[in-house]
């Protein structure tokens, strides 16, 4: 026992001069921490900030997906309602900026959607028509083979 | 039987008043119709009842449906009308994403049932 438990009688005084330090820290540390805690408790980001995020993010992703020329009105609608938010969270209506980053964010994706759909649309009816053409191609080359083969037969 | 007839008179006045207090109570009890909800609703059946949407844009579909759903929990419990409007405006829009998300994937599948043809 006495070897585990080895104190030397100096260790005890060095111990009792730093016992106000260590109640002072872990006192504040507690005090600040706890008054800290509820204002992130559950959230990662407030709810203002990410629909900014997510709003610019979907306004991106739709200007990649040519939206500015399938879908300019959705777009530019987009566009307004990240402006207005901004606008709005500069003059501290923090609830009407987050529903109009939420509605910015709305309008990006339609314009995408639509501008997606345009695209894929369009490669269809190219397929299609391409397809049609050498169709009508190969019929006309079989017609044209038969009328030149007709004639032999006759003979 | 003059007084019975009376006593049966008196008693039909009170059930019928009886009758329209409870209807009256009934009508005003229940939950405040909101219009811009209906408006939210019936986006979300009209593309709910499109099969083309409810096979290719399931996705698009569920974020419609639990839009409204909020849309209708917020007027419920907190009766904010800035917040249901806007909650109606999101559903109806994305109605249209799921829309526009089931015209693109008829378009795809076209696209991959034509180039077996070429």
């Amino acid at each position: 026992m006495s070897r585990i438990f080895y104190i030397k009688p100096g260790m005890i005084r060095r111990a009792k001069r730093h016992l106000p330090c260590c109640v002072t820290f872990s006192g504040s540390f507690l005090f600040f921490g706890c008054s800290i805690l509820p204002l992130n408790w559950g959230h990662t980001a407030p709810p203002t900030v990410e629909a900014f995020s997510k709003a610019e993010l979907s306004l991106r992703t739709a200007a990649e997906a040519r939206a500015d020329e399938l879908a300019p009105m959705e777009l530019q609608r987009a566009k307004e309602k990240l402006e207005q938010a901004r606008r709005a969270m500069a003059s501290g209506k923090d609830a009407e900026a987050r529903r109009l980053a939420e509605a910015a964010d709305v309008e990006a994706e339609l314009a995408q959607a639509r501008a997606e759909a345009e695209i894929t649309r369009f490669a269809a009816d190219q397929l299609r028509l391409r397809g049609d053409a050498l169709r009508q191609e190969m019929e006309g080359a079989a017609r044209r083979r038969s009328a030149t083969e007709t004639p032999k037969s006759q003979w | 039987m003059v007084s019975s007839q009376s006593i049966l008179q008196k008693w039909n006045g009170r059930a019928t008043l009886l009758s329209l207090l409870a209807f009256l109570s009934a009508s005003c009890g229940g939950a405040v119709h909101n219009p811009t909800l209906e408006r939210a609703r019936s986006a979300y059946e009209r593309v709910r009842r499109d099969p083309a949407v409810v096979g290719r844009a399931a996705v698009a579909l569920e974020k419609t449906r639990l839009t409204l759903e909020e849309a209708e929990r917020i007027w419920a419990t907190e009766n904010d009308a800035t917040e249901v409007e806007h909650l109606v405006y999101l559903t109806e829009k994305r109605a249209e994403i799921a829309l526009a998300t089931a015209r693109r994937r008829i378009a795809a599948d076209e696209i991959q049932q034509l180039k077996p043809q070429r």
